[in-house]
């Protein structure tokens, strides 16, 4: 016996991924007790011994009436809103939200299947943000700061999508932290970068930058910005979200400097890359193909290209015994090996 | 008896002759009784267990508080709603009156510095006390 009789188990209007796929997991959300027992359990001893929380049967179904008539009412709010007025995509996604916010099977997804939610349902978005501003987006910010990748390469960041790293070098599919030291070899092949946006996102057009602003510059006693990656034009959406080799395969344009792994010279520490994902007003004019990498001026590039910083992320690497073979791979010349004092005679 | 016997084995010869005394696993008894007297009144007992449920029924739990304060917000709102247009009235009449009398409407608003309820008066709240009515009052004799 199911306990929606309403709104919740209708799907005219609304969209099939608000339902859980799981026949077993959605019949046991729906009814008052746990017919086929606690399905989210996987040992048989602890199904068995499981006993759910006394009087719950009782009062789950009066608690689902009243959630699911809110959301009705709030449905018919939505029809009620004037279509003609500036922000009624606004108002819209906000009621769409709160309508949904407390079906138990949405909150149920939301909770225990983030990685396979349904990105263009404002509501899955909204509990996607709300877990990103709570852990990844404060860490993301803590490394950039203490790194000091802002203002060392952009003056600040306002975070607006996630961006997560990973690198092709193993089959382990591991998302990268910022911040985390990397080897040569981890790096020798492009990384993919997933972009999630939390906002209705239809094609839109990204830019995404690789930069090395730790290279050592003799001339200026200082250091300079190396780009090692350029990537325009790259349209995503709620659900493409990945920027990967086989999508630079498919549109070549895209890639207008190809990558180039850091391979950080000896002794010169270690080496702090960013990444920077802007979103485009148009398509990049500014960028043509094989834009000159060193002394690259980032803050100078964003000017020009009218370019938003919505996204980054940071990893560092250094010098290792596999950096000459990735110097080799790439047809680089050896590198320089740097010494505690400097010394006239090894200058050149 | 059973002390002799254990004496006699003790000093038997699959006993190895010790220098030293013998440690063994674990705190002495002394010791022990003081760990174990500590748990007993540490924090960690008094905290109520937690609550292992499955996720379904974590998420039905969860369900049930949120309609609870959906409820209670509805409710509140309601009796705010209906606070403010007590208020509302009060004030309107107090206007119709300053506009038909003044003379009544100052009389209606005077202030009545010192003035107090007599400690006899039942103190007006919204909802009945739970003890109801204090019977064994007596009025202090003056």
């Amino acid at each position: 016996m199911s306990v929606s009789k309403g709104v919740w188990s209708k799907f005219v209007k609304r969209s099939p991924t608000l339902a859980l796929r799981n026949k077993a997991l959605r019949t046991a959300l729906l009814s008052p007790d746990l017919p086929s027992g606690p399905v989210s359990l996987k040992s048989k001893a602890s199904k068995r011994k499981y006993q759910s929380i006394e009087g719950l049967d009782q009062i789950y179904p009066l608690a689902y009436e009243v959630l699911e008539k809110r959301s009705e009412d709030i449905y018919s709010k939505i029809e009620s809103l004037d279509k003609n007025s500036p922000t009624y995509a606004e108002q819209k996604e906000e009621l769409e939200i709160a309508a949904e916010k407390f079906n138990p099977e949405v909150v149920y997804m939301a909770e225990y299947m983030k990685n396979s939610l349904d990105r263009t349902q404002p509501v899955f978005r909204h509990y996607l943000k709300k877990t990103w501003e709570g852990y990844s987006k404060m860490l993301l910010m803590q490394r950039l700061e203490t790194l000091a990748v802002i203002p060392d390469t952009l003056p600040t960041l306002e975070p607006k999508v996630e961006v997560k790293l990973k690198f092709p070098h193993n089959n382990q599919d591991r998302w990268i932290e910022p911040g985390t030291l990397l080897s040569s070899n981890v790096t020798k092949m492009p990384p993919s970068l997933e972009v999630i946006e939390f906002k209705e996102s239809t094609g839109d057009l990204y830019t995404v930058l690789m930069v090395d602003p730790d290279t050592p510059d003799l001339a200026q006693d200082s250091y300079s910005t190396t780009l090692l990656w350029g990537v325009k034009d790259v349209k995503l959406s709620n659900t493409d979200s990945m920027i990967d080799a086989k999508k630079l395969m498919q549109n070549e344009d895209c890639e207008f400097v190809e990558y180039l792994p850091p391979v950080c010279e000896k002794n010169t520490g270690k080496h702090r890359i960013a990444f920077w994902v802007f979103r485009q007003d148009g398509p990049l004019e500014n960028a043509p193909k094989g834009l000159r990498r060193e002394f690259f001026k980032i803050r100078q590039f964003v000017e020009d290209n009218k370019l938003t910083p919505v996204g980054a992320h940071v990893i560092r690497t250094l010098w290792d015994r596999n950096t000459e073979n990735v110097r080799k791979m790439y047809g680089l010349p050896e590198g320089r090996v740097f010494t505690r004092e400097r010394v006239p005679y090894l200058k050149n | 008896m059973f002390g002799a016997a254990r004496t006699v084995q003790k000093s038997g010869a699959n006993l190895q002759f010790v220098r030293t005394k013998r440690i063994r696993a674990g705190l002495d008894p002394v010791a022990q009784r003081v760990v174990t007297q500590l748990s007993v009144i540490s924090a960690n007992r008094k905290m109520p267990k937690m609550l292992k449920l499955s996720k379904e029924d974590f998420v039905k739990h969860v369900t049930v508080m949120r309609a609870w304060g959906v409820v209670r917000k509805e409710k509140k709102q309601a009796e705010e709603a209906q606070l403010k247009q007590q208020y509302e009235s009060i004030k309107e009449a107090n206007e119709d009156l300053k506009h038909v009398s003044q003379k009544l409407f100052e009389a209606a608003n005077k202030l009545e510095i010192g003035k107090r309820f007599p400690l006899e008066l039942r103190v007006p709240t919204e909802y009945p006390s739970r003890s109801g009515w204090f019977y064994d009052y007596t009025p202090r004799k003056l």
